[in-house]
C-alpha cells in the first residue's frame, strides 16, 4: 500500500462525513467507503444551466460523433478511433469531432486524417456551449473517471452520450435514461453502441436528447446543488 | 431552525494549491454553492487570486460578498515544467507550514472545514483541526 492510500485512509477515518460524487458505492474508489463514519452521495456540481442550454435540435447538429477529453490512453482515444474506424467499414460515415491534447495527438492527427476529421487542440470553455450544440453523441470511453465535467455540459444541451461503467457516470445515465453504458471501454463496445444508435429514427434521438436535458434541470442546477449541500448542514454538521 | 454565531455560519475550504486551471474551476464551483449556504466561505489555497480571471465565469452565479480568499503565497509548477526535486520538496515543505498557520489563524472563524483537492497531502491539518473540534468534511 503507499503512503498516499495511507494518508487517504486516515482522513477519511478522522473526517466526520465523507461526501462523494459517485452516487453508487459499487463505482466509488474503495478507499473513500473504508472507515468512513458517514458517506454522503451529495457533491455533484452544478453546471450553469443558462449557458449550456439546447440552442440546435438533435438532428440539425453538424458532428454525428465527438471525443472531448485529453488525448491520452486512459481516456480511451484508442478504443474511440477503432470503434469509428469499423463503422467506416461498414461503409457509415459520420461526421467526427475530436477536441483535446495530450500525448496520443499525433496519432489521433494521423489515423483521424484518413476519417476526414482533425482533431481540434483548445476549446476555450466559453466556446463550450456552441460546440456541444453542435455534437449529437458524445464518446467518453474512459478506463477511470470521477464525474467528467464535460459530460454533465454535455447533458445541459442535450447530447447523447456513449460512457464507460466507471466513476459517477453509471447513475448518471440510468438517472437521465439518455445514451448508452458501455459494458467496457473497448473497440466492440464503442462500434455497436455507435452503430446501434446510428438506426435510430430521428424521433428517439430527439426523445433521448430531451432526457438528457430534462435530466440536467433536476439535478444540476446551482439550486439543486445548494439543496444537497444544506441537507448536509442541517442534517449532519 | 438552529441559532448560529458568526463561527458556526462559516466554513473553510482547503485545498492544496492547484496545477491547473480546470482545478480551479472545480474549486470556484464548490465555492459558488457554499456561498448560498454559508455567510462565509474562506478558500484556503495558493494562487487562487491569479486564476481569478480564468475562473470568473464559473463564480457568475457566486453570492460573491460571502466569499474570502486565504492566499498561501505558493504556487504550485505546472505539471509540464521540469523542476529539481529539491525546489518540490521546498515548494511542499512551505505548503505544508502556510498550511498549518493558516488552520491556526482561521480555526476561531470556523466550525467546519472541508478537505477538497490534495487531501493526502493535509492529513497534518486534518488531524490538528479535529483536535480543535472542528467538523471535518473530506470530498
Amino acid at each position: 500500500m503507499k503512503i498516499n492510500d495511507i494518508a487517504w485512509i486516515l482522513a477519511v477515518k478522522f473526517a466526520d462525513v465523507v461526501i462523494s460524487e459517485v452516487s453508487d458505492p459499487l463505482y466509488e474508489d474503495p478507499i473513500k467507503l473504508r472507515d468512513a463514519r458517514l458517506r454522503l452521495p451529495i457533491a455533484l456540481r452544478f453546471i450553469d444551466l443558462d449557458k449550456f442550454k439546447i440552442v440546435k435540435s438533435i438532428n440539425k447538429r453538424v458532428y454525428d460523433i465527438a471525443f472531448i477529453a485529453r488525448l491520452e490512453p486512459e481516456k480511451g482515444l484508442p478504443e474511440f478511433i477503432c470503434g469509428v474506424k469499423l463503422l467506416y467499414k461498414e461503409g457509415l460515415r459520420p461526421r467526427i469531432l475530436v477536441g483535446g491534447s495530450g500525448s496520443l495527438l499525433n496519432l489521433a492527427n494521423k489515423v483521424l486524417k484518413n476519417l476526414g476529421a482533425k482533431p481540434i487542440r483548445y476549446i476555450p470553455h466559453r466556446e463550450m456551449p456552441n460546440v456541444l450544440n453542435d455534437i449529437k453523441i458524445l464518446v467518453l470511453p474512459s478506463k477511470k473517471e470521477g464525474v467528467p465535467t464535460i459530460l454533465l455540459e454535455a447533458l445541459a444541451c442535450g447530447v447523447i452520450p456513449v460512457a464507460s461503467k466507471v466513476g459517477g457516470i453509471p447513475w448518471l445515465l440510468k438517472t437521465a435514461r439518455s445514451g448508452i453504458l458501455l459494458d467496457k471501454p473497448s473497440c466492440t463496445s464503442v462500434y455497436q453502441a455507435l452503430k446501434y444508435l446510428s438506426t435510430l429514427e430521428p424521433r428517439l434521438l430527439e426523445e433521448m436528447s430531451r432526457r438528457s436535458r430534462i435530466f440536467a434541470e433536476k439535478h444540476l442546477s446551482l439550486n439543486s446543488a445548494i439543496g444537497r449541500y444544506r441537507m448536509l448542514e442541517e442534517r449532519f454538521l | 431552525m438552529k441559532k448560529r454565531d458568526n463561527s458556526s455560519d462559516t466554513i473553510a475550504i482547503f485545498s492544496f494549491p492547484l496545477p491547473s486551471q480546470s482545478n480551479y474551476a472545480l474549486l470556484a464551483n464548490l465555492v459558488t454553492i457554499l456561498s448560498h449556504v454559508y455567510s462565509r466561505v474562506i478558500a484556503v489555497t495558493g494562487d487562487f487570486i491569479s486564476a481569478l480571471p480564468y475562473v470568473i465565469e464559473d463564480l457568475r452565479l457566486a453570492n460573491k460578498n460571502h466569499i474570502f480568499i486565504y492566499d498561501l503565497r505558493v504556487k504550485l509548477p505546472s505539471r509540464d515544467e521540469y523542476v529539481p526535486f529539491i525546489t518540490k520538496l521546498f515548494i511542499y515543505i512551505k505548503i505544508q507550514v502556510n498550511i498549518i498557520t493558516a488552520s491556526i489563524k482561521l480555526h476561531d472563524m470556523i466550525r467546519a472545514a472541508l478537505f477538497f483537492i490534495g487531501i493526502p497531502h493535509m492529513l497534518p491539518v486534518i488531524l490538528l483541526l479535529r483536535l480543535m473540534r472542528k467538523k471535518i468534511i473530506v470530498y
